[in-house]
Order: C-alpha cells, then sequence, then structure tokens
C-alpha cells in the first residue's frame, strides 16, 4: 500500500509542476466517493501543499477523508482529521460552511464519547475514563467552551461507579483497595453535581455498607483478638459513612426493596434495634407474600419456612401464623 | 455509524452497567460473626481447671436462634484450644446442659440466668450473656455495645467463683471489669 501511495504522490508532484493544482481536491473528491479512501488521502494531502489549501472545502474533505481512514490501528487519524475541520472553519472567512463544519467536528468528536462507552462495556475502565474526559475536552476547546454536561456526567461516573463496583467482588487487599477508592470518586463526581441523585447516593452507601460488613464476615477465623476489635471499629466507621447517603436513597425512593434493605443492614450492623427493627418490619412485609407464594410452591424449603417464622414472630407478629410454621418446621426437623 | 446508533449503543451500555451498579445490599450478619469471634478469642485467653483440660473443648449455646450456634459450628468445630478439640453444642433446654467450657446464653433464654448459675455453681462453665446488667445475675462475660460496636465486659469475681483465670489480654480489651 506504501508504495501505491508513493507511486501516486510522485505522479501528483509531476501534475502540480505541470500547473494541475486546481484539480488536486477534485480528484480527491472523486476517490472519495468511489471509496478508495487510500487514493483520496494520497490526493487531498497533496492540495493542501499547494494554493488549494486556502479553500475550505479542501479541509473539509480531509477531515472526512481522514475520519473514513481511521481504524483500531491507525487511531491518529481522528486528531488529523479534527484539526483538519478546524482547519477548514478557519479558512471559512465567509462563514458559509460554519454549521457544516460544527456538524462534522460534533460526528467525530463523539467518537471519544463512543469510545468510552465501549471501553466501559469491555470493563476496561481507565482507557474509557480517559475517552470521556477527551471527550469533553475536545467539545469544550471546538466547539462549545460552556458547555455543560452535568447529565452526561452523571450517567457516565454513575455507570463508570457500577463498573468498578462489579470489579470489587474479584478483588481483594490493595487491589479492592485500589478499585473501592475509584468506585467511591466515580460516585462522587456524580453527588459533586447533585446531591441527591439516587443512584450515586444508593450505590456509594452500598459500597461502603459492603466493606464494613465484609470486614467483619469475611475476616480468618483465629484474627487476633486486638485485630478485630479494630476491624469493628473501622467496620462502625465504614457503615457510618453509608449512613447519611442511604438515608437521602430512602428520602427520594422510599418503596425501593433495595433502599429498604440498605437502611436494615447499616441500622443492623450499628447495633440500632429501634431503627433496624423499623426497616426490617418494612422489608418482612414487602416480602412476606413472596415467601408464602414459595412456600406453598415448596412446602418442604426450611429457608422458607425459617424466614416464616422469624416473620410471624419478631416483625409482622402473628401468634397462629408463627405456631402454624414452627410446627412445619419442627415436622422437617428444624 | 452514525450519531444517533452511538447515543442508541449509550443508553444500552449505561442501562447495563448502572443495573450492574445497583449492587444487592444484602444484610450480612456481622453480630453473630462478632460474638462467635469473640466467644473463640475468649476460650483462647481463659485457663479452666485442671480437669477441663481433657477431652473435647465444649462451646454450648442456649438459645432460640441458630445465628451464633451456625456461626461458631462453620468455623470454629474442629478448631483445637491447646490439645482439645471444639465441639459445638446446641442446648434445646437448659437441663440438657452437663459439661461444657463455654455456655453462650442467648437474650431470648436470658431468663434462665438464675436457673443457670445454680446448676452450674460447682461446674467451671464460663456462662456469656448478652443483657445489660447480666454481670450481677451471674454471668462472666457479657456483650455489650461500645457505642454501636460490639464489645464485651468482664467480672472477675464471678470467674473466681468458677475457678476460671481470665489472661490480662482479655482484661485490657474489655470495655468495664467488674472485681
Amino acid at each position: 500500500m506504501k508504495v501505491i501511495k508513493h507511486i501516486l504522490f510522485v505522479v501528483l508532484i509531476a501534475s502540480c509542476n505541470a500547473g494541475l493544482t486546481q484539480d488536486l481536491t477534485s480528484k480527491a473528491h472523486a476517490m472519495f466517493q468511489a471509496k478508495n479512501y487510500d487514493s483520496a488521502q494520497v490526493w487531498i494531502d497533496s492540495a493542501i501543499v499547494t494554493k488549494e489549501k486556502y479553500n475550505s472545502q479542501t479541509w473539509q474533505l480531509r477531515g472526512l477523508i481522514y475520519r473514513k481512514l481511521e481504524t483500531p490501528q491507525t487511531p491518529q487519524y481522528r486528531e488529523v482529521a479534527i484539526a483538519s475541520f478546524v482547519e477548514a472553519r478557519k479558512t471559512d472567512t465567509t462563514g458559509i460552511y460554519k454549521e457544516k463544519i460544527n456538524e462534522y467536528l460534533t460526528n467525530t468528536i463523539i467518537r471519544y464519547y463512543n469510545d468510552a462507552v465501549t471501553l466501559l462495556g469491555e470493563g476496561k475502565y481507565t482507557e474509557s475514563e480517559r475517552a470521556y474526559v477527551t471527550y469533553k475536552e475536545k467539545y469544550r476547546a471546538l466547539l462549545v467552551i460552556n458547555e455543560n454536561f452535568d447529565a452526561r456526567d452523571i450517567e457516565y461516573f454513575n455507570a463508570l461507579g457500577g463498573g468498578y463496583t462489579k470489579q470489587l467482588s474479584q478483588l481483594t487487599g490493595k487491589d479492592y483497595d485500589i478499585v473501592f477508592s475509584l468506585a467511591i470518586n466515580s460516585l462522587r463526581k456524580v453527588l459533586e453535581i447533585d446531591s441527591m441523585n439516587y443512584l450515586a447516593n444508593l450505590n456509594t452507601a452500598v459500597l461502603y455498607y459492603n466493606k464494613g460488613a465484609d470486614l467483619i464476615v469475611n475476616q480468618a477465623p483465629d484474627t487476633p483478638i486486638e485485630v478485630f476489635i479494630e476491624n469493628l471499629a473501622t467496620s462502625e466507621q465504614l457503615f457510618l459513612q453509608a449512613l447519611p447517603m442511604m438515608k437521602k436513597a430512602f428520602a427520594i425512593n422510599p418503596e425501593s426493596v433495595e433502599v429498604i434493605e440498605g437502611m436494615a443492614g447499616i441500622y443492623f450492623g450499628l447495633n440500632d434495634d429501634e431503627n433496624w427493627m423499623i426497616y426490617q418490619t418494612m422489608l418482612d412485609k414487602i416480602n412476606l407474600p413472596i415467601l408464602l407464594e414459595n412456600h406453598s410452591k415448596d412446602p418442604t424449603n426450611k429457608e422458607t419456612l425459617k424466614q416464616l417464622v422469624r416473620i410471624y414472630s419478631s416483625t409482622v407478629k402473628d401468634e397462629a401464623q408463627y405456631l402454624l410454621y414452627k410446627s412445619k418446621l419442627d415436622q422437617l426437623g428444624g | 455509524m452514525n450519531k444517533k446508533l452511538y447515543i442508541g449503543l449509550l443508553a444500552l451500555v449505561l442501562m447495563s452497567a448502572t443495573d450492574r451498579a445497583t449492587m444487592q445490599s444484602q444484610i450480612k450478619d456481622t453480630r453473630s460473626v462478632a460474638k462467635a469471634m469473640f466467644i473463640y478469642s475468649f476460650a483462647t485467653l481463659i485457663d479452666w481447671p485442671e480437669d477441663y483440660r481433657k477431652g473435647s473443648f465444649i462451646i454450648g449455646v442456649l438459645g432460640t436462634s441458630n445465628d451464633v450456634y451456625d456461626e461458631l459450628s462453620v468455623k470454629y468445630s474442629g478448631k483445637a484450644i491447646g490439645s482439645q478439640e471444639i465441639v459445638v453444642k446446641k442446648f434445646a433446654a437448659r437441663t440438657d446442659i452437663d459439661k461444657a467450657h463455654i455456655l453462650f446464653l442467648a437474650s431470648d433464654k436470658s431468663d434462665q440466668i438464675t436457673a443457670l448459675t445454680t446448676q452450674l455453681k460447682a461446674k467451671s462453665t464460663l456462662i456469656v450473656t448478652e443483657k445489660e446488667g447480666y454481670l450481677t445475675k451471674g454471668a462472666v462475660i457479657n456483650f455489650v455495645l461500645d457505642g454501636s460496636k460490639q464489645s464485651f465486659e468482664i467480672s472477675k469475681s464471678n470467674a473466681k467463683k468458677y475457678n476460671l483465670v481470665i489472661a490480662s489480654k482479655l482484661t485490657g480489651l474489655a470495655l468495664k471489669v467488674t472485681e
């Protein structure tokens, strides 16, 4: 391919010397329309070193050609396309192409956004964030200096926080701590824009809660008592960090099962029985019909029976129901 | 690919990502884990009389709920205290209790404390409770809260009654020690 390009370039130089420079953009355009983008590239790159460089359309075409030529192997072509559109705007002294060029720029710059989304889906979170930041920087530098990205930031960083959180289940030790911080920081960016964002509050609270609970639940059985006591204190702090955010999530969406469960979990972890019972009762009232249905489908399921016994004896007190399910459980050997 | 299609793609990816972000905050039983861990630590930091240093090391649970018992069984059954293997037992009734190195009296059976202390008077059972003020009722160690975190208090005089020697490390970590 390089050889062909070189031959074409030599032919072009010869043509230029023969005084045919006005045709270079047209030739590039013909190649572009014929979808022969490699040839189009050679012609257009020749055009910009002639007096055709003063023609905005030459630069517009160059941007379009390079945009077509961009592949994962030639990511630099996107930058060439953007630089060409910028040059096209400069040479458009009357401004007749302004709208069109800006559309070209928008559609090229959005590729960084698309990259961010694709990388997010692939679990390449660092690269995704880099692409997202580039998208915003380019957009502001070349299109709308005061563009408000709040809505996109909220959507993007909530998703990024979710992505990091998903990774946490496979990590331990320092790796866990690093990704935990990345998840918290992503969600914090959302909360800085909108402190009442439901998803960011809920997920931040759950992150803190899970970290606190896992610190206790997952420790080695023979952890020295003094270390264990320190861990209890750390867990307490994490639960206390989770609480105000879960409260906000509850204020926004008081019927969400996961929020009610989160409130119950945090208060349980904080040994606050009074508040725990409030949310556990809410949760049990929601879950009771499901448990009863499960029991009717599978009457020998001990876990379901245990839950029913617990609920009827504690949160949704009903002596008759309690005795009924207790006897069923006893018959199954507890 | 045009802009609209990409925005559609974004919506899909974000939807799935935020879906994942909505983590299941299943309530984790941190309390039973903490109590079981403390009970095991008590076993390692208390000395029993000579006649309790043979055979299995029995940790008993008297209570309706299985949470602490399950935690003890899963994590500590079969481990050793010195040369003694830990056996975790759940007692259905107080009268079933014969010999135990440690007895955890859950709050739902706490009304049996007086009868229990009488029953175990001549034995060397470490009675652990989880009810406020229960050191005065005969418990050697009682689970209490330090702010909102699990802690414990110790009665040295009750320990003496049962011929139990508590390591200074353990008393040093207790929220309160009564002589």
